[in-house]
Parts: structure tokens; sequence; C-alpha cells
């Protein structure tokens, strides 16, 4: 199921004409989806089906390295504590809709605060193992 | 002259690991704790390495836990559906004879295997002592190196008394055993020291009772020390009752002069020498806290050691506290508020970024399909030596100070990192400070 929601969250961002890579190496572990925005910027996506404390646990070790963090959860009600969750740490969320298809699947319900912070060590790691992954598929 | 027992001791567990014992790491322990069917299977090399690269005491662990349990744990697979006793052991077992040797292979051994009768249980003890005492010796003797070589360093600094395992269900079966092993072979010896082994599940030694028993059984013997070795257990994730219990236990059977040493110590095992408790084991980088089976082997998980935690984190969860919450960016910052060792000041230098280095890691695939990250060999260096040079400053730390600074040191190490790390890595300080009262 997760990677279904993978794959519809590349088929977005391809769409968008941005350039995407699955199960990104970083860190000892791999981020879900990375994009790059046509301003060169890298975002990172990290997809759950539920529980999103333990994707925001996995998540925010993206924020050493990309521009932009989300978190990918199917489509269900936002109460206070997780939006508060969210905007501390300055991650983004997004709706997968079920009902909808094509360009308009993933709904951003929380706008990812811009990362300020990257290390350049870390992006540059990034950037390198997005571009090898990008390269292969 | 007698080598003395030593307190910060290593344990060697593979060949590789050898750089890590010598030179410059050959300042920052005291001694060199062997298994006995790596010595068994290895022994030239191994007398080579312990007489002529270290000067350092050493001891073996007879290991013969290891035939009380099920033939698989220390068997491999041939390919052809069948097991067959890995050659270390199978080695191990013909010095140690009956009645290993008849059942080796077979089931692993029980209480009653000792008692059929003649003097078995004495032999045994016979040729498990005189293993540890004189494998090493007879084996520069046969090179014709013996002459070269002082004795005091052909010879371990103190010998272990057979030993087997026991958990909550065989306590009883094998508590009386346990003591009878040391019983005869505490007469074997006249110049080393015979120390007693504990080795127990995490469950039966919190189980007030039959620690109870365990306890009394030890000081009934004549052993001049015991290693221990509760397995499992871990000093992050006990509770605090249980740090206590153990401390009481260490404390308890400390006195009289015996002298105790973790097997698998951390931190907390180290202040413990406060309490009583002689010294403390470790590998190169691993080895605070083990199961009992598999019997050697294991792949050590790659982790940075927080010095202010005392505990090996996952990498990127120490980058992301160091980066994103302290904010710490520049190497003066890393070296006032994380670790300022001869080792991180040689590979971070000015440059923060060089710190990425310990984190370089390669993917794999075990033969079930899971993938798996591993260490570079470069990460792995600087890892062990961050460890290594960290665990001595630890053992130098609690040496130098009293109790009440120990305990101060862990509140302050709680204030400074409450905002960088979450609670489940901060929880263990309190629990110590618990502990330790």
């Amino acid at each position: 199921m997760e990677r279904k929601l993978v794959k519809n969250i590349t088929t977005h961002f391809q769409r968008k004409g941005h350039q995407t890579a699955v199960e990104v190496p970083f860190l000892s572990g791999s981020i879900d989806v990375v994009y790059k925005t046509k301003g060169g910027e890298l975002v990172a996506i990290e997809a759950k089906m539920s529980d999103y404390k333990r994707a925001l646990n996995q998540a925010k070790y993206g924020l050493l390295a990309a521009s932009r963090v989300y978190v990918c959860l199917p489509e269900r009600s936002v109460s206070e504590d997780m939006r508060h969750s969210f905007v501390s740490l300055g991650i983004g969320l997004i709706h997968a809709d079920k009902r909808s298809n094509g360009g308009r699947y993933l709904k951003f319900v929380i706008r990812a605060r811009r990362n300020r912070a990257v290390d350049r060590s870390c992006r540059s790691a990034l950037k390198k193992a997005f571009l090898e992954k990008a390269k292969g598929e | 002259m007698q080598n003395e027992i030593p307190k910060h001791i290593i344990r060697y567990g593979a060949h590789p690991e050898k750089p890590f014992f010598e030179t410059p790491f050959d300042a920052l322990y005291d001694g060199v704790l062997l298994n006995a069917n790596t010595v068994a299977y290895s022994t030239r090399g191994i007398a080579e390495f312990l007489t002529q690269r270290l000067n350092k005491p050493f001891c073996i662990d007879p290991l013969t836990h290891a035939f009380g349990h099920s033939p698989i744990h220390i068997a491999k697979n041939t390919g052809e559906g069948e097991l067959e006793v890995r050659a270390a052991f199978k080695s191990l077992a013909q010095h140690y004879g009956q009645p290993v040797i008849s059942q080796l292979g077979r089931r692993g051994l029980r209480p009653d295997d000792f008692h059929q009768g003649g003097r078995l249980l004495e032999q045994f003890c016979e040729q498990v002592v005189h293993f540890q005492k004189n494998i090493i010796s007879a084996q520069l003797a046969e090179e014709g190196d013996d002459k070269y070589i002082p004795a005091q360093r052909q010879s371990p600094c103190l010998v272990i008394a057979p030993y087997f395992y026991m958990t909550s269900s065989t306590f009883h079966f094998w508590l009386d055993l346990n003591k009878s092993l040391i019983d005869a072979s505490v007469p074997l010896e006249s110049i080393l020291p015979v120390f007693g082994y504990i080795l127990i599940s995490k469950d039966a030694f919190f189980d007030d009772d039959l620690r109870g028993e365990l306890l009394v059984s030890c000081k009934g013997t004549e052993a001049r020390g015991f290693m221990l070795w509760i397995e499992s257990f871990s000093e992050h994730g006990a509770t605090k009752s249980e740090l206590n219990k153990y401390r009481q236990f260490v404390s308890n059977l400390s006195q009289g002069g015996r002298k105790v040493i973790s097997l698998y110590g951390g931190y907390f095992s180290i202040m413990l020498q406060k309490y009583g408790l002689h010294g403390v084991t470790h590998g190169p980088g691993y080895g605070e806290e083990r199961e009992v089976t598999p019997v050697g082997g294991g792949l050590p998980k790659p982790k940075f050691y927080f010095p202010a935690l005392h505990e090996r984190l996952p990498f990127r969860e120490v980058l992301f506290a160091i980066r994103t919450k302290a904010k710490w960016s520049s190497a003066s910052d890393y070296y006032g508020n994380v670790c300022d060792c001869v080792w991180c000041k040689q590979t971070i230098g000015e440059d923060m970024s060089n710190f990425m280095k310990y984190g370089e890691s390669k993917s794999g695939v075990r033969k079930d399909g899971i993938s798996f990250e591993y260490q570079t060999t470069q990460a792995k260096i600087l890892n062990t030596a961050h460890y290594l040079l960290n665990k001595d400053k630890e053992f130098k730390f609690v040496a130098a100070n009293e109790v009440q600074l120990l305990k101060e040191d862990l509140q302050d190490s709680m204030r400074k990192h409450r905002g960088n790390f979450e609670l489940e890595r901060l929880g263990h300080l309190a629990n110590w400070l618990g502990g330790l009262s």
C-alpha cells in the first residue's frame, strides 16, 4: 500500500515537470521520495499509510538536507495536536485523496516551512544520492 | 610476579579487531579477555598477538556454557540439510574432554552428565583450568619462543571455573552444579586466582528470591572473584529498581575482597566501581550488553558514541541533535559541547562537515532479502577509536571523582541535552541517578 502511495506521489510531481527519485539513501536510512523543484531545490517526502508520529520521526532527518520536508498520509482529519507537531518542526503535510486521480491526487494541507538551516555537507550528500537514483529510474 | 587483575578490559571478538588493541589504543585499557573457542582454533596467532604485540594481562573465557545449549547454536549448516559443529568448538571440545565430547553435536549438556560416577566433574574442571592456564605457554614452547618471553606474559592473570547458563526455569538445575564446578576448580590452582562465572538470564537475576539464592551460593565458595553476565541486561533500558538491585548485588558479592567483573558493561557499571565492582568489560566499539545466543558472532550496528549520554546512538540522530536542534554549526561548538577527544579533533579539524565521516555507510542485502546498512571500514575505524577514547575517559573520570560529582555530571548532561534529544534518549540518566542512590 505504501508503495502505491509512493508511486502516486512520484507520478504527481513528474506530471508537474519535476525530476523525482524514490528510496534515496540518506544517513543510514532512505527518503521515500525526493523531487527537485524548477528552482533546483530538493524536497523530501516521507510516505506512510498511518501513524503520523512515526512518519514525523523519520521525516525530520530530511531537515538536515532538503529545502522543504513533507509527510504524505491518506486523507484524514487533522487534530490540533497533530497540526502543532507538524508546524513546530516546520514539516508540511500532504493528504493523498483516494477519490480523485491525476494532477489533483495530492492536497497540501500544511505547507512546509522553507528550511534555512540545511547542513551543507548533508545537502551535498543528498544531492549526490538523488542524482544517482534519478539517473537509474 | 603475578599479573594484576585488570579493571578496564576489552573483549577480543574477531581477528579484524586486532588494530584496536595495539598502539595507539593500547594505552586506553588494562587487559584483554578472549573467548576459548577463538584461542583453541587460532592458538598460534593468538599466542603471538598476546605475547609479542600486546603487553597486557589477559584471561580466557572458557565458554563452557556453549556446550550446555542445543548444538544448533554452535553448528553450521552443511548445505545438505545437516548441521555440523563448528571447527572452533570441536577443537575446544577436544581440550575439555568428557562429558563434552560424548554429547557434542547430539544435545546440550545437563547437570546429570557430571554425576556419572568417578571423578568426571573434577576431571572436567582440571581440563578447563589447564586449558586456560597453559594453552598459550604450550604454543610458545612448541615454537621455541617461550625462552624469549617472560613467564608472566605467557600466563593468564586469572582462571575461570566452568559454568553453565541459568534461566528462571533452569536455575535450580544448574545452581548447585555451578557451585560444585567452582569448588572443584579452586584447589587446582595455587598461584592464579580462580574466578567463578555467573551467566544468568535477566528475568532470573531480577527475581528477588533467585538472586538471593545465587548470592548465598556464590559467597559459599572460595572463588577469589566472579565474572558477571546478566543476559540482555541493558543499562540504558533498565529501571531504577533493576539498577539498584544490580548495584546491591555487586556491592554484596564484592564484600570480603572478592573481585567482581562485569562482562558486558557500560558507564553505569563503570560508576559501580565506587560500590565494589572491580572491573568492566566491553568490546571495541560495542558489547555493553549481549544475548547468550548466538554464541560468538553477530554484526555490530553502525552507531556513534555520544559522550554525555554514554550511549551509542544512530549517527543520523546525533547529527539531527547537533545541527538541527542544538544548532551547533562550528567545530569549536562541537568540541565544547559534544567531544574534544584527540580522535575527533584529528578527524574534524576546523571543518564541521568532516563529522559526516563518522556516518558513512553502505547498503547490503541479507540472504533472507532484508536490506541493512553497515558502516564503511573507514567509518568503523573512526567510531571505534572515538568510542575507546571516551571509554578510557569514563574510567579515569570515575576513578578521580566522588559519587556526588558523578551524579552532578549526569544531571548536567540531562539539563544540557533536554532540548536536543527525545526523552527516550535521556531517561536512562535519571534511572542511573536513582540506581546510585
